[in-house]
């Protein structure tokens, strides 16, 4: 490559550090400032350095929020297992293009591409129209509604890497449909599935658009959210929101550093020599 | 070559037979998350435009025929001047990460040299994403504010005299903080479609004696305009939908569709909120249709 070229790409790697300062500033910032002393405001300058906030979050706000953080949990972890176990089901039809499977992609893309608000509003009618209370059901149905795409593209991807001629060996030697699935292509995929049902629990813990106008009973962002509108806010948000950053990056890292080191154990180093 | 896949063997027939029973079975229970998506997707999403033509009541609707809510919103000024508003926001926003994302996938799928970083370096870029759309909104309002970061710093080297007041609580702030919230999904396509792209192809241009905006011009940007659209589509109907950025970062200075719909529901008036919704659903189509035509023509040519 020509000197030229070089230049460019090293103005290029400059340049993606500073849209990674964009991205990450902010909440940076917010980090640095639920150290605030306990005069200290939403804004610089810092008036002392302490953990007067975090301990106020802890002891003061901990017991406002338990419901909701509980809430939010147990929508969670349903919005995965149903959301992974639709995936499954969904990847799986398209990949045998059974007889209308070609539809499936655009309703799984219309299903991400729905305005939370819209769906919210809708669902909250839908309830209404229905007499049924807004609640749980009516919250976890848009949850896994949001999940469903992206856990979708997780199995297409985990499905794409798998290799047909185990299953096809399975059933040459004599196995049932049934067995082949669950004692041959269920665990190699197992660890897809995982990351399916985990993306789905991130994406509903900190689902917020459509949770909205569905639900009276609040979940954590719907807690925030009342927090941040009505109320004056103080430090303590802050450092709330730095521990959720936090939680969200250790599953998201859980997340991705085995399904990349494993894929570039069995896949990484042929397309790499490939590559050079 | 990325595919691993080996041709199909041609089926024996007792598998042939098989197999039909399993599709039977996958369709069955492809029928479950099916019901699911009419339960809570499609059928909400027919409500709000049934809901739109209810007549509206103190405390919510009746089930008879009128035109009444959207005649009032389209003949009301300052809807129109939402409406016109949250379109402007979701163009420049679209254009904003466009422009700015392109060249961080560009860098992502074709400077980074190994695969591993590449991928490592993606999911760096991609974690934002994932943690919580309101705490990375109300981080903007520290960077922001009259003592805020970017205020500070810019008085601190001398370039303005006194706090710039429409960094926050402002259209421009809006626009800023749904870029950086909306960026990933202009940056994910394109490095997808990017990756895709064969180096040799790349090498033989430069070889050849192509400048580097050949390249770009007619190498990379129509190989890359799949990722483009996509990108192009989910941000502008992201923003064309959001709402919680408007009120957290705009203040009362800024308005949206979505804020609007909010509003009319704190106020039970449910009719006008499906109005509003139906607009925004109509006008959201009619620029994703627009975005496609334009993908498509450049395939064409």
């Amino acid at each position: 490559m020509s000197a030229r070229g070089r230049w460019f790409d090293r103005l290029l790697g400059l340049y993606f550090v500073v849209i990674l300062l964009f991205l990450y500033g902010p909440i940076l910032v917010m980090a640095v400032l639920s150290f605030q002393g306990p005069q200290g405001g939403m804004t610089f300058p810092m008036r002392g350095f302490g953990f007067h906030w975090w301990t106020r979050l802890f002891q003061v706000r901990a017991s406002e929020l338990q419901e909701a953080i509980l809430r939010s949990l147990l929508v969670a972890v349903e919005t995965g297992v149903i959301a992974a176990a639709f995936s499954v089901v969904i990847a799986f039809a398209y990949r045998r293009r059974l007889p209308g499977s070609s539809l499936l992609l655009p309703i799984v893309l219309l299903a991400l591409m729905t305005p939370g608000i819209l769906l919210g509003l809708g669902m909250s009618l839908w309830w209404r129209i229905l007499n049924f209370q807004p609640g749980h059901l009516a919250l976890l149905g848009v949850h896994v509604v949001w999940a469903l795409p992206f856990a979708f593209l997780v199995m297409i991807a985990v499905l794409n890497r798998f290799d047909p001629r185990v299953e096809e060996s399975a059933r040459d030697l004599g196995a049932s449909e049934s067995r082949t699935f669950f004692e041959i292509v269920l665990p190699i995929i197992w660890p897809g599935i995982l990351s399916a049902a985990l993306f789905g629990f991130t994406l509903s813990l900190n689902e917020f658009e459509r949770s909205v106008l569905v639900t009276s009973d609040n979940t954590l962002p719907l807690q925030l959210w009342a927090m941040l509108t009505v109320q004056i806010i103080e430090p303590d948000l802050y450092a709330l929101g730095t521990l959720t950053i936090l939680i969200t990056f250790v599953i998201v890292a859980a997340l991705f550093i085995p399904t990349v080191i494993g894929q570039f154990r069995r896949l990484g180093g042929r397309a790499e020599a490939g590559e050079e | 070559m990325s595919s691993y896949s080996l041709p199909e063997a041609a089926p024996v027939p007792a598998v042939g037979r098989r197999r039909l029973t399993a599709n039977l079975s996958w369709a069955l229970l492809l029928s479950l998350p099916l019901l699911w998506l009419l339960v809570f997707l499609f059928v909400p999403v027919l409500v709000v435009l049934v809901v739109s033509f209810f007549q509206p009541t103190l405390s919510g609707f009746e089930q008879s025929f009128t035109l009444d809510n959207y005649r009032l919103l389209l003949t009301s000024g300052p809807f129109f001047s939402t409406l016109a508003n949250t379109v402007l926001s979701a163009l420049i926003t679209t254009v904003v990460t466009f422009l700015a994302g392109f060249w961080v996938a560009y860098y992502l799928a074709l400077v980074v040299p190994n695969l591993r970083s590449r991928f490592a370096l993606f999911i760096i870029a991609l974690a934002p994403f994932f943690t919580s759309f309101l705490i990375r909104a109300i981080a903007w309002i520290p960077m922001m504010g009259r003592e805020g970061v970017l205020n500070s710093a810019l008085l601190s080297l001398g370039i303005i005299s006194a706090p710039l007041d429409f960094l926050l609580f402002s259209n421009f702030a809006v626009r800023v903080a749904m870029a950086q919230l909306y960026m990933l999904f202009m940056i994910s396509p394109i490095f997808f479609s990017l990756s895709t792209i064969d180096p040799a192809v790349l090498e033989a241009a430069r070889d050849m004696g192509a400048r580097w905006w050949n390249i770009l011009w007619e190498i990379l940007l129509p190989l890359a305009r799949p990722g483009i659209v996509i990108g192009a589509v989910f941000v502008f109907v992201l923003s064309m939908g959001d709402f919680a950025t408007v009120r957290l970062i705009g203040g009362g200075a800024s308005t949206s569709v979505g804020l609007s719909i909010q509003n009319f529901v704190t106020f039970m008036q449910f009719p006008q909120a499906a109005a509003a919704a139906s607009i925004l659903v109509l006008v959201t189509v009619l620029g994703v249709v627009l975005l496609l035509r334009w993908g498509s023509i450049g395939e064409d040519l």
